[in-house]
């Protein structure tokens, strides 16, 4: 099934403001142990967001929601995904987020995995960090803001 | 691990539904067609090592540093970067979401 990046509306981002958590059955990719997240949104960082691990050891992931940052961003999910997800048939868009690796707080050093990223049912808050059928159209590390441009 | 020799044109038969040919052998490259249902996932290996290696490098930068201040920085640089993607469209930005509560 085909995703587009689209922005959802500031009222759905998360369904309800006190309870942030989901859930990620799988993990993360190569890091099967995380599941249980709590994500923290502050209007101030956004769309930059982070991503909490409340179980077993505190990591903290920053990522963001690609909305507008990148062109023609489209989500090719596998039928096993989505169904893993719920999505066919979901009332509402899923949440998209792209790890964001930080190397540090200057933009160009700012790079996003597009190949997988994570999305979140915001019904069900069930979340998995997919990798896109259509992958080897994106890069894992996408820098945010190309110098050269 | 199961180790199998062969030919070109030969096939591996795994499960029901799932069909391995070999289609080509150039040097050290071989090309392997594969014959799967839809549902099955398909990825080159080392896409799984290198999502790996992106996650643990994005949990490794110093917690601390994850701070309002600066992810207020990137918050600009986003925003930079949406204007600037949204001119080559032609398109209006979409409203960055902690401005349009305002």
């Amino acid at each position: 099934m085909l995703l587009e990046a689209e922005i959802a509306g500031r009222e759905e981002f998360i369904p309800d403001q006190t309870n942030n958590k989901f859930f990620m059955p799988s993990g993360l990719v190569g890091l099967p142990d995380f599941k249980k997240f709590e994500l923290i949104v502050d209007p101030e960082s956004l769309p930059f967001v982070i991503l909490r691990c409340i179980e077993g050891d505190e990591i903290q992931i920053p990522a963001i929601e690609p909305v507008g940052l990148v062109q023609d961003y489209i989500l090719d999910i596998s039928d096993e995904d989505s169904e893993a997800l719920g999505l066919k048939g979901s009332s509402s868009a899923p949440l998209i987020l792209n790890v964001a690796t930080i190397k540090s707080f200057e933009p160009q050093k700012v790079t996003l995995n597009l190949a997988a990223p994570i999305i979140i049912n915001r019904q069900t808050r069930v979340g998995k960090q997919v990798i896109l059928v259509n992958y080897l159209k994106y890069s894992t590390s996408h820098v945010l803001i190309d110098e050269t441009e | 691990m199961l180790t199998l020799s062969r030919k070109i044109g030969e096939t591996i038969q795994i499960g029901d539904n799932i069909v391995l040919i070999v289609k080509r052998v150039d040097g050290d490259v071989v090309r392997i067609g594969i014959d799967a249902p839809k549902t099955v996932p398909i990825y080159r290996g080392e896409i799984y090592e290198e999502i790996k290696a992106q996650n643990l490098q994005a949990i490794s930068n110093p917690q601390t540093s994850l701070t309002k201040q600066n992810l207020g920085k990137l918050r600009l640089a986003a925003t930079a970067a949406r204007s600037a993607i949204a001119q080559k469209d032609g398109t209006t930005p979409p409203p960055s979401p902690a401005t349009e509560e305002k």
